[in-house]
């Protein structure tokens, strides 16, 4: 419990919760004072708060040090991975305990799934300070996409490269984010973060 | 010597990654056949999401001296600090704009091999966006400077994201608070957007331009010497400079939104075929001549044979967008044409026909029946069993059923077959009287000329 806690402190989790439970707290609220215009987005926007918050945690402060460690990393970066994305969706889904939810709990879980893979594929590749980067690039992509809407993409595709803001039902973009999902977490489990 | 710094920090920043990860948003890969215009509005409107990234990774680049723990050190040096940040500065704002330039040379690109119009009208459009993108990085340096903390720079580009979820016209056209009208002013928001209008045949205005190039420059200019400027007295003087900007920008814009544009001239110019009858089509829409030519002649040799004081030529007019078209005139047939993302027209020949004939070769009048009355009802069934009359053939089932504004087919075939019945001098001497009614718009009802008896 001790190592538990010491470790929780290392990786500076304490202030990644309050950035992501404030960040889901201040989308609420605009969501609540705009009489709920734009839910789907905030509810976006929370989860990609969320995740980025859990960015900086994915590395120690010291990445070479902590690989001189005769411990097993494999299986504790992937609990790390997999709990800081059950807690997005748990501090985005409680949203639901002040009246109306954001969004549907499948579109949090999707999001957040495919968020948190991207973000463990940004530590693996840039560095977990720099593990903001993919996500939101994709998410700029996205709304790019979505915002000019006469393209010339086939509809599969699109719904692929936009699936952060598909509907709850759609099954191409649950499909993209359970493989970003599963392949950022087990790159960042085997890998590690960036030195 | 500045220029040697800003070639090391060209190579050592995250310039060449702010143009990477900018690409997606700049490039713009729309409907090119419509032309250079319709691309650099759909890329001033995709530009806006790349605001948040360009923000976050210019306060990425500003928080490094402090993250290495340098800045009080590079404060004891003799050399002024801004001769030390302006290149830093120039760094990712070069980056910012190879996006953008590569995103401009795609879509000009683009509409050379669409064979689209390539109106001079887009490069001031372009030009403006340029300086834009330029805002997100000087805002995004001068956060990084003080809050150099390492969730800043993905907090940023979510709070920015937010403010294009909620901060757009909708909310003025959209919604229970709509008042239909978006303001000029709006034309200052963060997306110096200028959308919702006849893209193809637009320009911006003047006024509109200057407004922007005014409120982006002092924003600009104002990021700059926060950013690089060492004393506290000259950051102050950055609040003065966005005053400045935001009094010389608002009494230059127009009033309402959407007086940021107007027609342009030139490509609403009418090409016309060489020989007769003549055909006529915008200049935007050239390419949708081919489209034209054939229908516009059929429908031209079946009113010289059927009706007097048959019109010569077919002219497009540009689509008024909800206001009544041009009245007709006796010696041209006027025509909106839709061009797609081709720059062809998306009917098929037989619907162009069709609507040329409507009316026998008329436009309709501006003091027809409200929509949705059963007065429209009858005139618009009059329009159609006229050109079903002209082709000699039934009329057909509205294109859209759903759409409760055209008349069904249980309405027109009725019409047609009562006009059918009289001999077929009265027949021609009726679909004469209601072209002559839709070129001098009496108030009368259409549909007794063609079958009242009298």
């Amino acid at each position: 419990m001790r190592l538990l806690v010491l470790y929780l402190r290392s990786r500076r989790v304490p202030l990644s919760v309050a950035a992501a439970v404030g960040s889901a707290a201040a989308l609420w609220s605009i969501d609540w004072a705009t009489q709920h215009r734009a839910s789907g987005a905030a509810a976006l926007l929370a989860v990609v708060a969320a995740t980025l918050a859990a960015g900086p945690g994915l590395a120690g402060a010291d990445t070479n040090l902590d690989r001189t460690a005769a411990i097993a990393w494999l299986p504790r970066r992937a609990v790390h991975a997999v709990a800081a994305c059950a807690a997005v969706i748990a501090i985005v889904a409680a949203t639901g305990l002040g009246g109306e939810p954001l969004a549907p709990t499948g579109q949090i879980v999707r999001d957040a799934a495919g968020m948190s893979g991207l973000l463990a594929a940004g530590a693996v590749g840039l560095g977990a300070s720099r593990a903001w980067i993919p996500p939101l690039s994709w998410l700029m992509l996205a709304w790019t996409l979505a915002v000019a809407d006469r393209r010339t993409l086939p509809e599969t595709a699109l719904a692929a490269l936009t699936w952060m803001l598909q509907p709850a039902g759609s099954t191409s973009a649950a499909v993209v984010a359970a493989v970003l999902g599963t392949a950022g977490t087990l790159g960042y489990a085997v890998l590690g973060p960036r030195r | 010597m500045i220029g040697r710094i800003l070639r090391i920090e060209l190579r050592r920043s995250n310039a060449r990654w702010m143009a990477l990860l900018l690409l997606p948003a700049a490039v713009t890969y729309g409907e090119a056949g419509r032309g250079l215009t319709v691309l650099a509005l759909d890329q001033r409107q995709s530009l806006v999401a790349a605001f948040p990234l360009a923000m976050g990774l210019a306060a990425w680049h500003a928080r490094r001296e402090r993250r290495s723990r340098m800045d009080e050190l590079l404060a004891t040096t003799a050399r002024p600090r801004w001769q030390r940040m302006l290149p830093a500065a120039a760094a990712p704002a070069i980056g910012a704009l190879t996006a953008y330039l590569v995103g401009i040379a795609v879509a000009f690109g683009l509409v050379l091999a669409a064979g689209g119009y390539l109106s001079a009208l887009a490069a001031p459009i372009f030009a403006v966006g340029a300086l834009g993108l330029l805002v997100p990085v000087a805002l995004g340096l001068v956060l990084g400077r003080w809050l150099p903390f390492i969730l800043v720079p993905p907090v940023v580009v979510i709070v920015f994201f937010l403010f294009l979820f909620f901060g757009d016209t909708e909310a003025y056209t959209e919604g229970p608070d709509a008042s239909g009208e978006p303001p000029g002013r709006l034309l200052l928001w963060i997306a110096l957007q200028v959308a919702g209008t006849p893209f193809d045949l637009a320009g911006v205005t003047a006024r509109t331009h200057l407004g922007q190039v005014l409120w982006v420059v002092a924003l600009v200019a104002a990021g700059l010497i926060v950013f690089a400027s060492a004393s506290r007295r000259a950051r102050a003087t950055s609040i003065l400079v966005v005053a400045l900007g935001a009094a010389a920008a608002l009494p230059v814009l127009p009033d309402r939104y959407a007086d940021a544009y107007y027609l342009d001239p030139d490509a609403t110019e009418p090409v016309c075929t060489a020989d007769a009858p003549q055909v006529c089509v915008l200049r935007a829409h050239r390419r949708a001549l081919t489209d034209l030519r054939q229908p516009a002649r059929d429908a031209l040799a079946i009113l010289a044979a059927k009706l007097p004081n048959a019109p010569t030529s077919v002219v497009e007019i540009p689509d008024p967008y909800g206001a009544p078209l041009p009245p007709a005139r006796a010696e041209s047939v006027y025509i909106v044409l839709w061009p797609g993302g081709d720059g062809r027209d998306t009917r098929p020949a037989a619907d162009i026909t069709w609507t040329l004939l409507a009316g026998a070769g008329t436009t309709g009048c501006a003091n027809a029946p409200a929509f949705g009355t059963p007065e429209r009802r009858r005139y618009e069934t009059a329009r159609i069993v006229a050109a079903a009359w002209l082709l000699d053939q039934e009329p057909p089932a509205p294109a859209n059923p759903d759409n409760p504004a055209l008349p069904r087919r249980d309405e027109t075939l009725p019409a047609y077959q009562a006009l059918r019945a009289w001999p077929p001098d009265e027949q021609r001497a009726r679909v004469a009287a209601l072209r002559e009614a839709e070129l001098t718009c009496p108030d009368t009802d259409r549909l007794d000329i063609l079958i009242a008896p009298r």
